[in-house]
């Protein structure tokens, strides 16, 4: 951690240092200092733009942690439909979803809807696979006992399969925490009157490479605090020291 | 009365055992010894009604299924939970149907202070006691036990089978324990059965000494002891 301390302000000031040696036009690379100035003072008129990307990403994400967990179960509870249709949620990972985002602004226009739909896509699929992954992975001895002792369907979803599903669920989550904010700023680029996406895009176009920078140091932020919410969520909801699950 | 009658099982094209007959009264404990993977977990599924195969198993004269509630299990690896405490473990049995007070069964198996911690926290007697605790909180008329204290070092599982031995003494469960040790067969067992893995077959030890000369013998004098 002291290392870490160290070596973040180490880093900066080196940048500092090349380009201002370098003499780098600040529409090329701008020096840290700038980017932190520009960061200081642009947020009040980001403000609008930053609201309208959190609120999209945070409805995105509770849409794609719930419709995730929704279809993990109905798959897990029918094994025909996982069959038939989990080869084909897997195969979805494989598909670059950034490429599908245009045809939701072809289809829904440019409102609220197409953006939650893009980063519903984005998230969805993450989630889903790894809740099912993880109601897949109850120890077939402790189901077995719980079926001997009379407990239903239902009993073992609820106090089996669901809660060793977890660990495996919030990997999916904190995956689809970080796609949400990628998925509003795509909707964001395809247009969109407010947003960080959009504000990206215009700062991108007039050459304000410190001000871009500045809103991508939002995002990242933005999607880290994303991560951190979904890690202490986790921390909260699982107990016994259940470790955490690999990201599927 | 638990009655088991013609009990037979067929695995990928294997005969696990057949013909296999049995009754354990209220009270009674009945030991099953055999080898690793002659199907003694089988049959105890069998039982419980978890396995289709053939013949029946019944309590006074009801076929039994896992719906009706009619058994306790404890598994091998004690089958808890490990997002519950100890006293949520037990008080999970009270949504399947258990009664009495979860602090008095912890007090029974010696797990009171225990209460709250985790499984994962626990030692292997400590969890197997749970898993007993759990198993008389449910209160069945039957109680099946799948080599409960397999996992465990000599020491301890010594311990842990003179603490069954002084818990079934009181129980008035119907228990059918499968074991490879013999040991612990003719220790908390009234009458002691040996399952011949290798010929299906299903025989009842007098002694000890006929118990291990099933387990020494096998392939040598298979019709001595026949």
């Amino acid at each position: 951690m002291r290392d870490r301390l160290i070596a973040g302000p180490a880093i900066l000031f080196l940048i500092e240092a090349a380009v201002r040696v370098f003499k780098i036009e600040p529409w090329m690379f701008p020096t840290p200092s700038a980017v932190a100035l520009q960061w200081w003072t642009a947020t009040p008129q980001l403000l609008p733009d930053l609201l309208a990307t959190a609120s999209a990403a945070i409805a995105g994400f509770l849409l794609s942690a719930l419709f995730g967990a929704a279809v993990a179960t109905a798959l897990f509870l029918s094994p025909r439909a996982d069959r038939l249709l989990t080869p084909f949620l897997t195969m979805t990972q494989n598909i670059p979803m950034i490429a599908l985002a245009p045809l939701f602004a072809v289809w829904f226009g440019f409102g609220l809807l197409p953006k939650l739909l893009i980063i519903l896509l984005f998230g969805f699929f993450p989630v889903a696979i790894s809740a099912l992954s993880g109601l897949k992975s109850t120890p077939a001895e402790t189901s077995r006992t719980f079926i001997i002792l009379g407990a239903t369907r239902m009993f073992r979803l609820r106090h089996l399969d669901w809660p060793h599903a977890l660990p495996a669920y919030f990997a999916g989550l904190r995956l689809a925490a970080t796609y949400a904010i990628m998925g509003a700023i795509v909707a964001e680029w395809l247009g969109s009157e407010h947003g960080l996406g959009q504000a990206l895009t215009m700062a991108a176009k007039s050459f304000q490479t410190p001000l871009l920078f500045a809103i991508i140091l939002w995002i990242v932020l933005l999607a880290n605090i994303a991560v951190a919410a979904c890690r202490m969520l986790e921390k909260m909801l699982i107990k016994g020291g259940q470790s955490d699950a690999p990201v599927h | 009365m638990l009655q088991c009658i013609d009990l037979g099982f067929d695995y990928n094209g294997r005969t696990l055992y057949r013909d296999l007959s049995l009754t354990v009264s209220p009270g009674e404990t009945v030991a099953i010894l055999g080898r690793s993977g002659c199907g003694k977990s089988t049959l105890l599924r069998q039982v419980a009604g978890l396995l289709e195969g053939d013949g029946d198993s019944s309590w006074d004269g009801i076929r039994i299924s896992p719906d009706l509630r009619l058994t306790s299990y404890v598994p091998q690896d004690a089958g808890l939970l490990p997002h519950l405490t100890v006293f949520e473990n037990v008080a999970l049995a009270a949504k399947l149907g258990g009664r009495g007070d979860i602090t008095e069964h912890l007090e029974q198996v010696g797990l009171r202070d225990a209460a709250s911690r985790y499984p994962s926290a626990l030692s292997g007697g400590m969890r197997a006691r749970v898993a007993f605790a759990r198993a008389m909180m449910l209160a069945r008329p039957i109680l099946l036990l799948d080599e409960p204290f397999a996992s465990l070092d000599a020491r301890t599982r010594s311990e842990m089978q003179n603490w069954l031995q002084q818990l079934l003494q009181t129980s008035e469960m119907a228990t059918l324990l499968v074991t490879h040790s013999i040991d612990e067969a003719f220790l908390l067992a009234e009458h002691v059965y040996f399952l011949d893995g290798t010929n299906a077959s299903f025989k009842r030890c007098a002694d000890r000494t006929a118990a291990e000369k099933y387990f020494g013998l096998l392939e040598t004098f298979p019709d001595e002891l026949a």
